[in-house]
């Protein structure tokens, strides 16, 4: 891997020399050159300005409308060079001998600008909503932070949406998410590291961590990971987590998106390493385990005991979305011995009749669910009601009065989709449902033996599964017990002093023993008490 | 793919030895001990188990002398290379015989449990390949998979029984030990079939992390191993007393039939039992199949054992499909495990022993290097 490392990083770094154009000392030539690069590109704006008491040098400002605020150029750019520089009377040698040092320390009033002397930097720095300012006489060029376009402003995460907790979900802008998160972490050891992913799109994509506490290893395997992405365009941070997870077979995701700043920074607090890419609200967190995918941040807000109900119920509910309509099709048509007679008898009195075997009636009504799922999905909110109508009461009623589907089946689909709708993370719902059709498959083929072979197969790919080098079933294997506290359930809050056992942090302790610092205050008041008396 | 490091840690030896050892073995033991001791079952198995413990503690020691290497490299040292290939020629075999014979019992459990109408050879078949795709990816996938199974096999299990001891009549396990000592050591011997699976030991010293750790974890593996089947036996001599017992083939099944919970709406926990018991024969079948693989791998000195895995499918369901009944299966379970298992369990590793200590190896290997 070190080899490869190598050699792609040589590679990388010749390209940049070859592609880098430095800057001439002419502006004509500069502006030229820019204005062939962006060619029919109408919506880029140069503007010649002259300044100096006799207007005798020759500027321009270059950016893209639309993608800049304009209030700002107007104001700290244009205003400064063209009205104020007058008011203020540097010397006249000053300027001679360094006109673009004065002006970059003393004209420009913008808050945030670097200087670059590579024209195709200079381009990638215009196309991403800054101003460039161009000298004639000197190769440096300035490089304005005007970023200002129209975005969504802040508003809660749909699809994670919590009873008690921030409503705050990240946005479509990045500089807008990594401020979400460092309002959440003052910590001076809280890195942002950004880089330009996409050779066309330049997505700006941010990896943050806490420099003293993440995992170096899974650190170091995100960041090779990125780099060695080569590819035309990032679009979604979606794009990112398949190029970088380790089994892009496996229907689990590896990796954990959210649109939770409050689930980011407590990720980061953890260990781990979070990933936030440009255009998009969700952020990756990694590395991800099963568990992690059954957390809700709320677990952590609310008190310990019913959090840990929830999360048990939340276990109950993928395991019933994995296998309620393929233990359906196994009693009913294997092992009517295995449950109560009552239960048999009602059964056997409900599929009296009934056209379509366990299994291809379970299929269809799961299938149907699905699709009335997908369809109200895609439609807006009005006709989204309607599909709603047309599948609980329309196909629903209707089949089983029909005698098409036995009403036990209705209800097995029902409990089986509310209960795929509990898991917190979306995308491993995504997966249990969808193995829950190979588990029916299995059980009509095998009945219970077919649904234990199924476990075991998906149990093998489990523990076969690592996610940047973390077991994906931990803590619940390689066991430690500090860590299954975080687990199963919610153990209460005292008992998580150390950051998970699962990562390699160099800082384990997250929090002292309050118990004994209780005791030590009951001990001080103590010998208070007795100073006092004495 | 994804590249495992193959290092498992003392605590995951603790929980793959159990898993190993505890397979098809807990549906007769009770049986098969009431066979041979009456109502002193349970001191058998005590007897057998301290035995186990002994006689693993013995390997662990030979092994520990050769801390790089397997058992297939190691008695290359001690008992001169061709007869150590035999040997490991006849390891090789007689894990395979037991992932056979586990298989073909499960096989036949099921059969006659839940699926009556299918044939038992896509029954031995589809467990097969389902063991060679978890073992294909070597040994720390299998340790994670003992760890995740291993609640989900005892806490259960031990629950499921409790209902029960109402019925338990304690004077089923009298007369105490009114039996001659020729007939507890036969009943000890019957015994070790159920330990059976600790000889993975002899080739898994190589591969443990903390190796500091492993004395005791074995003791803890083999000692609740042993206390898992003293339960079993309990309720199941203490409800049938030794005469049914040892009339039945599985009495273990039988007392399952006969638990109910009315209450909670299961009426029959054998669908459930039968569910772990799938996982039980699983984590044994895995465990005999990677190891027979890993020492033919050693043998014939090729870099990964996974070649190995899928050719060892035909071989294993043709094994099981030998015998032609299920008293067939038993008789030959018994030669195995009173020939090759004493030979492996017990008579080896002392030979061994005697042999390091006159040729004055290991240790001092060490020191030399």
């Amino acid at each position: 891997m070190r080899f490869f490392d190598k050699i792609f990083g040589k590679k990388d770094d010749k390209k940049e020399d070859k592609n880098g154009i430095p800057a001439s000392n002419s502006l004509k030539v500069n502006l030229d050159y820019i204005k062939n690069k962006l060619k029919d590109c109408d919506d880029v704006i140069y503007r010649d300005i002259w300044v100096g008491e006799n207007q005798q040098y020759n500027l321009a400002i270059v950016f893209i409308d639309g993608l800049v605020d304009k209030d700002l150029i107007n104001d700290h750019v244009l205003h400064s060079l063209l009205l104020d520089s007058r008011q203020a009377d540097p010397s006249i040698e000053k300027i001679k001998r360094n006109l673009y040092e004065v002006i970059k320390k003393g004209t420009i009033t913008g808050g945030d600008i670097k200087e670059i002397t590579d024209l195709d930097k200079c381009i990638l720095s215009i196309l991403s909503g800054d101003t460039a300012l161009l000298f004639d006489g000197s190769p440096e060029i300035v490089i304005i932070s005007s970023k200002g376009w129209q975005m969504r402003s802040i508003s809660p995460p749909e699809a994670e949406t919590v009873v008690r907790g921030p409503r705050e979900g990240f946005t479509e802008t990045i500089r807008v998410n990594t401020a979400l998160v460092r309002r959440w972490i003052r910590d001076p050891k809280l890195k942002i590291k950004q880089m330009q992913i996409g050779e066309r799109t330049h997505t700006d994509v941010a990896v943050l961590y806490i420099e003293d506490i993440v995992d170096r290893n899974v650190l170091n395997k995100v960041m090779e990971r990125l780099k060695n992405i080569k590819i035309d365009g990032i679009f979604e941070s979606g794009y990112i987590e398949q190029l970088i997870e380790e089994d892009w077979h496996s229907p689990f995701p590896q990796v954990l998106s959210t649109e939770r700043p409050d689930k980011v920074a407590a990720s980061l607090l953890e260990g781990r390493v979070a990933i936030l890419t440009d255009n998009t609200p969700f952020a990756l967190i990694i590395p991800t385990t099963l568990a992690t995918l059954f957390q809700s941040p709320e677990d952590y807000y609310e008190r310990w005991m019913i959090s840990s109900l929830l999360r048990i119920l939340r276990f109950l509910a993928a395991i019933v979305a994995l296998i309620s309509p393929a233990v359906y099709i196994a009693f009913t048509a294997y092992h009517p011995g295995l449950i109560p007679t009552k239960l048999t008898l009602y059964v056997a009195a409900t599929r009296q009749g009934m056209p379509f075997p366990a299994f291809f009636e379970a299929f269809i009504m799961e299938a149907t669910f699905e699709l009335l799922r997908e369809a109200g999905v895609r439609l807006p909110v009005p006709i989204g009601q309607t599909i709603g109508i047309v599948g609980g009461l329309i196909i629903g009623q209707a089949a089983v009065q029909a005698g098409i589907v036995s009403p036990l089946m209705v209800i097995v689909v029902a409990v089986t989709a509310v209960a795929s709708f509990a898991i917190p993370s979306y995308s491993a719902a995504i997966a249990f449902r969808m193995l829950r059709f190979i588990f029916m498959i299995l059980a009509a083929v095998f009945g219970l033996y077919g649904i234990m072979l199924g476990f075991m197969i998906v149990l093998t790919h489990l523990v076969v599964l690592k996610s940047f080098g973390v077991p994906y079933l931990s803590p619940f294997v390689e066991i430690d017990l500090s860590d299954l506290a975080d687990a199963l359930i919610k153990a209460p809050i005292m008992y998580f002093k150390n950051r998970p056992e699962i990562l390699d942090t160099p800082d384990r302790k997250k929090m002292k023993d309050l118990r004994e610092e209780k005791i030590e205050s009951i001990e001080d008041d103590r010998r208070d008490n007795n100073d006092k008396k004495q | 793919m994804i590249k495992n490091n193959d290092k498992i840690s003392a605590n995951q030896v603790s929980i793959l030895l159990f898993t190993t050892m505890v397979g098809a073995g807990i549906l007769s033991l009770p049986a098969d001990v009431s066979k041979e001791v009456g109502p002193n079952g349970l001191i058998a198995i005590l007897g057998g188990g301290i035995a186990s413990l002994f006689f693993a503690r013995l390997i662990l020691y030979l092994s520990s002398k050769f801390p790089t290497e397997t058992f297939v490299e190691y008695t290359g040292k001690l008992i001169t290379r061709p007869i150590s290939i035999i040997i490991s020629i006849i390891l090789v075999f007689y894990f395979t015989i037991f992932a056979s014979l586990d298989v073909r019992i499960f096989g036949e459990v099921l059969k006659i449990y839940l699926l009556p109408s299918t044939p038992i050879e896509t029954i031995i078949i589809t467990m097969l390949f389902t063991s060679a795709y978890l073992v294909r990816y070597g040994l720390e996938p299998i340790a994670r998979m003992s760890e995740i199974l291993f609640p989900i096999i005892v806490i259960p299990l031990v629950l499921l029984f409790l209902p029960t001891l109402t019925d338990i009549d304690l004077s089923n396990f009298l007369p105490f030990m009114r039996v001659s000592l020729v007939e507890f050591f036969k009943g000890m011997l019957v015994t070790t079939y159920s330990f059976v699976g600790f000889e993975i030991l002899y080739l898994l010293f190589p591969y443990i992390i903390n190796t500091d750790k492993l004395k005791r974890s074995v003791n803890s593996a083999i000692i609740s191993t042993m206390l898992f089947y003293m339960y079993i036996t309990f309720f199941v001599v203490g409800i049938f007393g030794y005469k049914e017992t040892r009339e039945q083939l599985w009495p273990f099944l039988t007392l399952i039939k006969s638990i109910n919970f009315p209450v909670f709406f299961i009426e029959n926990v054998e669908g459930i039992v039968m569910g772990i018991w799938t996982f039980t024969i699983f984590t044994s079948i895995y465990s005999f199949h990677y190891f027979a693989t890993l020492a033919l791998s050693k043998l014939l000195k090729t870099r990964e054992h996974s070649y190995f895995v899928l050719p060892a499918v035909p071989i294993m369901y043709l094994m099981a499909l030998i015998p032609d009944s299920i008293v067939t299966v038993y008789k030959y379970a018994g030669y195995v495990s009173q020939y090759m298992s004493v030979f492996f369990i017990a008579i080896l590793p002392i030979l061994l022993f005697i042999i390091l200590k006159v040729k004055r190896l290991g240790d001092k290997d060490e020191e030399k290097t």
